[in-house]
């Protein structure tokens, strides 16, 4: 929730640190130039030629290995793995070295499950869906796309490397590639992973793809020379139509706006310009039963303003009227037993979600919490809506999640309780067959990484 | 033989054409230079002290030069500021390796911002990550999604930054 109250203080802030930044004084110059690297070398070329600079880099990093580990201020090397162990907080809760298949209940009778970890402990986990009777989460680890599904109540299995032959990401040399996975949809029964890729430390980005019929072995679907594969543009979410066709929401651009592909295979694409506002973001979709509801948000008086759209097929779009009481839009699905959109978000009551049959029309949901916080993710399936989000202050963060029937006001809402470390954050919410899967972090352990954990439970999910 | 290559037609007027192409270089400065205090300026409050900025600034320069044929030729500006954030997470990372195999080297000057001491008390109790996301978004206007995009790291991961910068701040600012 943000109150005006808030408003005011987070514009002062804003001027404050404005104000204080156009008082350093800077003296210098930019540097001298070197000579111009000769043109007309290609990406791959500059990511093979890195490559044997790497092989310095790997002299050196053996120099590393025979000299003593770190030690000193306390601070975790970047490469190491989260220091679970070292932290009173982290002590409580840390997983044993195997991890258990199956969910340990707790007081809430919440069961709750942790990643295993030796995999995705040092993963990013950039979306989770129920896809074909189990959990997908997609992301990347160590630099490179990744994968792993989960059946209910068993344990998470990880992908096949699924990276096309590359040189490890070097951020300290300018050198070697990337990959991230950012969304994942099922179309016809195969997965279809998007994403992007990035050489060095200074690349732009381009979208990268992969396709999976099982969900553990994954190819990477080589489209450069295309104009997907080509133009420098980031996916950030997908959805398949009622058409059978993925509509992926894309970024365009560091700092951009946003564009739509389009693929019935995801390994041809047309773009198509949705000929949004300047300083206008898409970034969700849902799809519907022959409609497709798309979340973003633009400048407005009071900083970034929700916005909405509706589409019959994902090539033209139509702005749509906002919910009332609702600021922050940041979370959409699609429930296909009540055939509607729901959607959450914030507004000054709180945290709540609303509902929506063609996104014109909207009814508003329960206030989930009225305390200030942020709604992360929503998940819906047979009538009933699992959402997450975040509140409390930095030094008294919860992680909640909450279940609602779809569109039924009166009806009370239940929290679930996630069992996570103090300060944890949760990312996204995937419901599956009884289950309700949760992904999120812990508090960052001194400077480490954030440590990925999941939690699921056996909600009364239909 | 066939016809004549000789197109005819009339001349209009004449035109005078640079017969030196502009060097990569030329292009290079001419979109990146006026950019260079402003990154300067936002390493510095990121990193806490205004020596290491300008080290940082320049490292930054010397690699976008050498991936000038990378760049997407949209937003130069932030181009510019995600390599130089970038650098200023790695050189932190790099600094304590050292530290730990080498023992403590002397400390740099911290930044101290006269005229608003206690902005600068509080930004020191952020992470580098934190006090980047938070300038990108309360200064520059940046979204979640943006930054997300510009740091390369997930938007949740940036929400949750800036939740807790902004909840540090307002309670280390609370008496002002």
């Amino acid at each position: 929730m943000t109150d005006h109250h808030d408003l005011d203080r987070d514009r002062t802030l804003a001027e404050r640190l404005a104000a204080a930044e156009a008082r350093v004084p800077v003296t210098g110059a930019a540097p001298d130039l070197e000579p111009p690297r000769a043109p007309g070398v290609t990406r791959w070329a500059m990511a093979g030629a890195a490559a044997a600079g790497l092989v310095v880099v790997a002299g050196a990093a053996l120099l590393f290995q025979v000299l003593p580990p770190p030690v000193a201020d306390g601070s975790p090397s970047p490469t190491a793995v989260p220091s679970m162990l070292v932290t009173p907080e982290a002590t409580a809760a840390a997983p044993s070295a195997t991890p258990s298949p199956t969910p340990m209940p707790t007081d809430t009778g919440i069961p709750t499950l942790v990643w295993d970890p030796t995999e995705p402990a040092a993963a990013e986990i950039r979306d989770l869906e129920w896809l074909g009777g189990r959990f997908v989460a997609v992301g990347s680890q160590d630099g490179r796309a990744a994968a792993w599904t989960m059946a209910p109540a068993g344990p998470w299995q990880a992908a096949s490397p699924i990276d096309p032959p590359y040189v490890r990401f070097d951020p300290e040399n300018d050198a070697g590639q990337e990959f991230w996975m950012s969304t994942v949809v099922d179309l016809g029964g195969e997965l279809i992973g998007m994403g992007w890729q990035r050489i060095g430390c200074c690349d732009a980005g381009r979208a990268a793809t992969w396709a999976s019929s099982d969900g553990e072995t994954w190819t990477y679907l080589d489209l450069q020379g295309t104009p997907y594969g080509e133009a420098y543009h980031f996916p950030t979410d997908a959805a398949v139509s009622s058409a059978g066709e993925i509509v992926l929401v894309s970024g365009v651009g560091l700092g951009g706006g946003s564009t739509i592909w389009i693929s019935a295979d995801g390994r041809n694409w047309v773009e198509h310009d949705p000929n949004l506002p300047e300083l206008t973001q898409m970034q969700l979709v849902a799809a519907g039963e022959g409609r497709l509801l798309a979340l973003g948000d633009g400048p407005g008086e009071t900083g970034r303003v929700a916005m909405a759209w509706v589409s019959g097929d994902g090539r033209s779009w139509m702005e749509v009227g906002l919910p009332i009481g609702a600021d922050h839009l940041t979370a959409v699905t699609y429930d296909a037993a009540s055939n509607v959109f729901v959607v959450g978000g914030d507004g000054p009551a709180g945290l709540q979600t609303w509902f929506t049959a063609d996104g014109v029309e909207w009814s508003s949901g329960q206030i989930l919490n009225a305390d200030t916080g942020t709604l992360t993710g929503i998940s819906a399936r047979t009538g009933l809506v699992v959402a997450t989000g975040v509140v409390g202050a930095s030094t008294d963060t919860r992680v909640l999640a909450w279940q609602v029937p779809v569109g039924d006001l009166p009806a009370v809402r239940e929290t679930l309780l996630l069992e996570g470390l103090p300060a944890a954050y949760a990312f996204r919410v995937a419901v599956g067959d009884g289950v309700a899967l949760v992904e999120g972090s812990t508090l960052e352990v001194d400077g480490g990484p954030p440590i990925g954990r999941a939690w699921s439970g056996a909600a009364a999910i239909p | 033989m066939g016809a004549s290559p000789v197109v005819r037609g009339e001349m209009e007027g004449i035109a005078y054409v640079d017969a030196q192409p502009r060097t990569r270089a030329e292009d290079f400065s001419d979109a990146v230079a006026p950019h260079y205090p402003g990154l300067v300026r936002r390493l510095t409050l990121v990193v806490g002290d205004r020596e290491g900025a300008e080290d940082l600034a320049q490292d930054a320069y010397m690699r976008a030069y050498r991936a000038w044929d990378r760049f997407d030729g949209r937003d130069v500006r932030a181009w510019l500021h995600t390599i130089g954030l970038r650098l200023a997470f790695n050189e932190r990372d790099r600094r304590r390796r050292f530290i730990g195999l080498f023992g403590r080297r002397a400390e740099r000057e911290p930044w101290v911002d006269a005229a608003d001491p206690s902005l600068a008390d509080a930004l020191g109790g952020l992470r580098r990550e934190h006090r980047a996301a938070l300038l990108m978004n309360a200064v520059d206007g940046y979204t979640q999604l943006e930054i997300a995009r510009l740091l390369g790291v997930p938007p949740g991961t940036v929400a949750s930054w800036l939740s807790r910068a902004k909840a540090h701040m307002r309670e280390a600012l609370t008496d002002d």
